[in-house]
């Protein structure tokens, strides 16, 4: 308890002690005021680094009153880092209140002309201040001050004016005119103007007029401020963005102790807003207005901003808040309530470059906006949002080159993540959508896609489009395609890699069905897929009209084509074409297909850049039959195949190909090469094919014998062996065609079977030439023809040889050897063909017998002999149109007399049933050496006529007219045979003229002279007509008795008209008749 | 007073080539004949009967009573090699063409010559051999008209009208 007094009174008396110094100190200061410039001087110093110095300074204590001039604060180490002057100053001041709690006030407190200068990096000097709590002693000295001489300071008048501030570097402000003025009412009024510049960023503010009056008193103690803000007409000018025109006011409440500003009414009016882009251009965005109420808290480093409120004329409208914390974790807190955009107006303030970008998209209408954006600094700067953008039938369009889509879009497009894995998730309907483009209109049609997915890489489960109707126009016709169904399924994007990948998009509609794509899209490689089984493309075809009307076609068939870009210019392509079962028959069912399975393929190149197509094709068939007018080919048995390679040219309008070749299995293969120039001056065709050593006998039999064989039934008799090939060029240049080549058989027979005509070993090159127009002549072709052995009834079997020369539509022939007949020969000249592609074509050539025996040639009739010979040249021999043609004479000397025949010539020479026809004469016949020895019976004489207009055809004689005489020779007998009268009345009456008393009388005589036999014969359309020559006492006789003696015989009707059929039973009958005439 | 005798002339030129050019040009065409040798034509071919009975019942016996007959018989028929070789022909091929005028396959047209109406049952083989015995049957019949028009000196301009008349009997 002693100890406790103790230490009470020894404390008490060290508190005596210090208040008593304290106090001492002060009286001391306080009587002797100079003695504080220097200690506030140190203090200054020491807090700032500053040197505080006046130039003149006078102070009284009673009035409390401070006088100053060309007081200066400046860094005495680098005085011209810091540099702060007032040029007057006037303060009077008083102790107001009771001892203790005095406080300070200023009654008057007058600055002009203050100014301030910072360079460098212009950081404000900083006051030192301890950190951790005040020590005991310093609480007492603090106390002790506050308890002696003031505890606040009040200023009751305050004028500052004539004040700038300069802050100069990189980052320079000027605040200028700075004018303070606190009235009686302790409300403050400021105002100055504000510059701004950093330099090094482009970026500047003035504030022309920049203000603030406070609403409340101020006070040193009471560290709340309220007041109203204001700032007129502002600029702020950067590198990529101009604000004029800013106006914005604000009631301010701004609590010191605390650092917390709260601004009620914000409200900030850009009459300008001037965006440049890097490119130069720049959007104006005009009257956006701010409304909001924020909180500024410097203390803890944030901002709030409650229920703001942006609009920009009637393009923008959003409300929401912001929260923004500063601190050493910065982040910032966007919230949107509710916003509304247009984007067609919006789009008018993006720069030139997106706007191009978009440029063929564009939506209309209110576009709705809500969610949450956040930015927050921690490790990094992580960027958050979760917004939904709402469409609601909003109109679209999307225009590029002559393509528009228009259409309503309505759906959800939501965005939610930390950027960049900001996720997306969108569902869109389109409806009421026009597509028009391509020469392809649709009507309204509907699309639905959902979208998932965050940048780079997206999903698009499915894209479901259904359009009822489109029209398509091709050629100046238009098609219609119904019920149109696409649907895509799990596409995926990836914006970064630039890789667009549809795997399965199928298309069905009226027309193509099941067909089904693929696409791979990236910077590198850019790949289509299309495939399909079943897809209609024949019914396609025909609504398309690209099937000749009349023609019927149908089958199935899948295809298969891949195209993958290479480069930028490069595209490579395979198509894989397999049709089944396919049926097709043109309107005359001319040409008609069957059951046709064949698969084609190509696989080739397309430069982009020169516009070449190179490309590889092959074709084969499996099975089916086709008919081609009477051309049919069995594909089981005889399949074909097809490959080449072509080469096309798009630019240069020129096709070329080469290597290519159709093989006929079994029957014959083709190879070709050509090309094709077309709309170009040198437009043209050249075409050349080689027919390949092929055997002749099955070429001959399906191409044709059996073709033929109705219409040509010798066909069928033909037996042909050997072997053919071939080499034809076809050119056509402006416009006219010409074919050449040379047509080769080797080896090659040829027999008729039953009738004897064969050949063997023919050896055969036939060159041809056609030209659409005899424009002069070049060389000729050469050619040749050889036959070893010619077997022909009535020749022997001999060889012929013959050169063959052409020019264009004309051909010549030149027998190298005559034809050796019966012992004589018969030589044939140059053959001529002239127009010979023509439909008239003309042939010419000469024949000459020479020499021939008459015997061996009717040694197959007639069984005696009869001697003489043929000779005689026609010239020129004929052949036009099927009709032969001769001029000339062959004459011919049987029965020791001469015949000659005139103009032969073959009418019909093609048809089935040709006609011989010629003229013939003959004179001094012997009758005797013709008779004797027949069955027709003797007869003596000298005969002379003529055959005119004889026909012959199918073996038979078809029309004559005939005219035979005897005619008187001295020393030759004219007597005939009874046997002989017998069987002239019997072809002339068709009666024997032995009935009665006639052949009583007549079977006394073998035989009778006569003075004149004379027959006239006709025949026409199978009617003859048999007459005698001689007419005397209106009789008409065939015979005519000599004198008295032998027999007449006359013809009782002038009209003796005998048809063909019994002239043949007459002649027959004549004939067959061994015996002597029939007695009754 | 002078009188202008041009447009007179002109006027009385215009009658006199307008009474020239009404001057009908009739071309002969026995119908009837074309007819008769049509059906027996078509019949010989076809192995039809004949309707016709020229032979009457005097023609029958007169060999033994009339002698002098013989000489004067009257024949009309239109015939020559040329036509009976087509005729023989046709006759062959009619029997081809039989079971497809049975099974509707054929149609005669009204210009005398044979169409295909239908090929449907038929492969491609057989409509090819079809084919080809209508081209030949229908180039036959060209050559038959013709020849029977040339028989019957008519004019060959006239020859579609022997087909016309040759498709009636055709189409019995």
């Amino acid at each position: 308890m002693v100890v406790k007094k103790n230490i009470l009174v020894y404390v008490a008396i060290a508190l005596i002690i210090l208040i008593t110094a304290f106090g001492g100190v002060v009286a001391y200061y306080y009587r002797n005021p100079g003695l504080l410039l220097p200690v506030v001087q140190k203090y200054v110093f020491d807090s700032t680094g500053l040197s505080l110095s006046f130039e003149d300074l006078s102070f009284t204590m009673n009035p409390l009153r401070v006088v100053s001039s060309g007081i200066t604060l400046e860094r005495e180490n680098a005085p011209g880092d810091f540099l702060m002057k007032i040029r007057n100053l006037d303060a009077t001041a008083a102790m107001e209140g009771l001892f203790g709690q005095k406080i300070l006030v200023f009654r008057n407190f007058e600055v002009t002309g203050f100014s301030i200068l910072i360079s460098g990096e212009w950081e404000m000097p900083e006051i030192s201040r301890r950190t951790g709590r005040s020590s005991f002693l310093s609480g007492i000295i603090k106390g002790a001050l506050a308890f002696f001489f003031f505890r606040d300071v009040r200023l009751e008048d305050l004028r500052l004016s004539e004040g700038n501030i300069i802050a100069s570097g990189d980052k320079k402000i000027e605040i200028s005119g700075i004018k303070a003025d606190l009235n009686t009412r302790h409300l403050l009024e400021i105002s100055c103007k504000a510059l701004f510049e950093w330099q090094s960023e482009g970026i500047g503010f003035k504030a022309p007029q920049l203000g603030m009056v406070t609403a409340t008193a101020v006070s040193l103690a009471d560290p709340e401020i309220k007041g109203a803000l204001y700032i007129k007409d502002a600029v702020i000018e950067g590198p990529c963005l101009n604000i004029g025109d800013m106006d914005m006011e604000a009631r301010v409440v701004f609590n010191h102790r605390l650092k917390d500003a709260r601004f009620d009414s914000l409200n900030v009016c850009f009459g300008g807003l001037d965006i440049e882009s890097r490119s130069g251009e720049k959007t104006l965005i005009e009257n956006l207005l701010l409304k909001t109420t924020a909180r500024l808290s410097l203390k803890e480093e944030r901002v709030d901003i409650y229920g703001f409120s942006l609009e920009v004329n009637e393009t923008f409208n959003s409300s929401g808040k912001l929260e923004a914390r500063l601190g050493p974790q910065k982040e910032i807190t966007l919230t949107v309530d509710s916003c509304v955009l247009v984007p067609d107006k919006i789009i008018n303030l993006l720069p030139r470059n997106i706007r191009n970008n978009l440029a063929p998209f564009t939506l209309s209408g209110p576009v709705g906006l809500k969610g949450e954006m956040g930015i927050r600094e921690d490790v990094g700067v992580a960027i958050r949002c979760n917004l939904e953008i709402s469409l609601d039938n909003n109109a679209y369009s999307i225009l590029y080159d002559n393509l528009s889509l228009d259409g309503f879009a309505s759906g959800e497009i939501k965005a939610q993540g930390i950027f960049p894995d900001i996720g997306i998730a969108a569902r869109l309907k389109t409806g009421r959508t026009l597509f028009k483009g391509m020469g392809m209109t649709t009507g309204p049609f509907e699309t639905t896609v959902s979208l998932y997915g965050g940048f780079p890489g997206f999903e698009i489960p499915e894209i479901k489009t259904h359009i009822p109707r489109f029209s398509v126009s091709a050629s100046g016709k238009d098609f219609i395609v119904d019920t149109v169904n696409i649907e895509a399924r799990d596409i995926r994007i990836d914006r970064v890699a630039n890789r667009f990948v549809f795997p399965e998009i199928r298309i069905t509609s009226s027309l193509i069905k099941n067909l089904e794509l693929g696409l791979e899209l990236t910077d590198d490689r850019k790949k289509i897929r299309i495939t399909g089984s079943g897809t209609d493309l024949i019914n396609s075809a025909f609504a398309l009209n690209l099937i000749p009307a009349g023609w019927e076609m149908a089958g199935s068939e899948t295809l298969e084509i891949e195209a993958e870009l290479e480069g930028k210019e490069k595209c490579l392509f395979t198509a894989l074409l397999d049709f089944d079962g396919l049926k097709m028959e043109n309107s005359g069912s001319g040409f008609i297909v069957e059951n046709l399975g064949f698969k084609t393929g190509i696989n080739g190149a397309i430069d982009l850049h020169t516009s070449v197509i190179t490309a590889k094709a092959n074709t084969e068939t499996s099975e089916g039959e086709i008919l081609y007018d009477r051309f049919y080919l069995d594909l089981l048995n005889n399949p074909v195949s097809s490959s080449g390679a072509f080469h096309l040219d798009l630019s240069k309008h020129a096709f070329e190909f080469h290597q290519l070749e159709l093989i006929f299995r079994d029957l014959f293969s083709l190879k070709a090469r050509g090309s094709l120039k077309y709309q170009t001056e040198d437009k043209g065709i050249r075409l050349a094919l080689h027919l390949s050593d092929t055997d002749i006998e099955p070429l001959f039999k399906n191409f044709i014998s059996e073709p033929f064989k109705a219409e040509k039934p010798f066909l069928k008799t033909l037996d042909i062996g050997g072997r053919i090939s071939g080499d034809i060029e076809i050119n056509n240049l402006r416009n006219q065609w010409e074919a050449k080549g040379h047509l080769f058989l080797k080896n090659t027979d040829i027999r008729m079977s039953g009738d004897g005509y064969s050949t063997k070993g023919i050896n055969l090159d036939l060159p041809f030439w056609y030209r659409a127009e005899n424009i002069g002549v070049e060389r000729s072709l050469e050619g040749s023809l050889s036959i070893e052995t010619i077997s022909v009834p009535l020749l022997p079997e001999q060889p012929f040889t013959a050169a063959i020369h052409v020019t264009p539509n004309n051909v010549e022939i030149g027998p190298e050897n005559d034809l050796l007949i019966q012992g004589g020969k018969i030589g044939l000249g140059e053959i001529t063909g002239t127009a010979i592609f023509s439909t008239r074509p003309l042939f010419r050539t000469r024949i000459e017998l020479k020499d021939i025996g008459i015997q061996p040639l009717l040694s197959g009739y007639i069984l005696r002999p009869v001697d003489g010979y043929i000779n005689g040249t026609l010239d020129p021999v004929i052949l036009n149109q099927g009709t032969v043609s001769s001029k000339g004479e062959i004459k011919a000397t049987p029965f020791s007399g001469e015949a000659i025949i005139s103009n032969p010539g073959i009418i019909g020479l093609w048809s089935p049933f040709p006609v011989i026809s010629f003229n013939s004469r003959w004179k001094d016949l012997d009758l005797d050496q013709m008779t004797s020895g027949t069955s027709f019976g003797r007869i003596q004489g000298i005969l002379e006529g003529s055959l005119n207009d004889f026909q012959f055809a199918y073996g038979q004689p078809q029309r004559f007219d005939l005219l035979m005489e005897t005619v008187e020779n001295k020393g030759v007998p004219q007597r005939i045979s009874v046997r002989a009268i017998d069987n002239i009345a019997k072809i002339g009456g068709g009666h024997t003229p032995f009935m009665g008393l006639a052949g009583t009388f007549a079977s006394f005589f073998k035989e009778f002279p006569y003075k004149k036999i004379g027959i006239h014969a006709s025949l026409e359309n199978d009617v003859f007509r048999v007459n005698g020559t001689m007419k005397e006492d209106n009789h008409e006789y065939i015979i005519k008795r000599s004198g008295f003696s032998g027999v007449n015989v006359v013809n009782q009707n002038p009209d003796n008209r005998i048809s063909f059929k019994d002239m043949l039973k007459r002649i027959k009958r004549v004939t067959s008749s061994e015996g002597g005439p029939v007695i009754r | 007073m002078k009188i202008n005798l041009k447009p007179i002339c002109i006027t009385l030129m215009f009658i006199i080539l307008t009474l020239f050019a009404c001057v009908t040009i009739n071309i002969y065409f026995p119908a009837e004949q074309v007819k008769s040798v049509a059906g027996e034509i078509v019949d010989e071919i076809r192995g039809r009967e004949s309707e016709k009975t020229d032979e009457s019942f005097l023609k029958k016996i007169d060999p033994a009573f009339f002698i002098g007959v013989a000489w004067a018989q009257d024949v009309t028929n239109v015939s020559n090699p040329t036509i009976r070789a087509l005729k023989e022909r046709m006759k062959k091929r009619y029997a081809q063409l039989k079971p497809h005028y049975d099974n509707g396959n054929l149609k005669e047209g009204d210009d005398g010559y044979l169409s295909i109406a239908k090929t449907g049952g038929l492969g491609l083989k057989e409509k090819r051999d079809l084919t080809s015995l209508v081209k030949a049957e229908n180039d036959d019949r060209e050559s038959l008209y013709a020849e029977v028009a040339a028989a019957l000196k008519i004019d060959p301009s006239q020859t579609s009208k022997v087909a016309e008349i040759f498709a009636k009997e055709w189409q019995k």
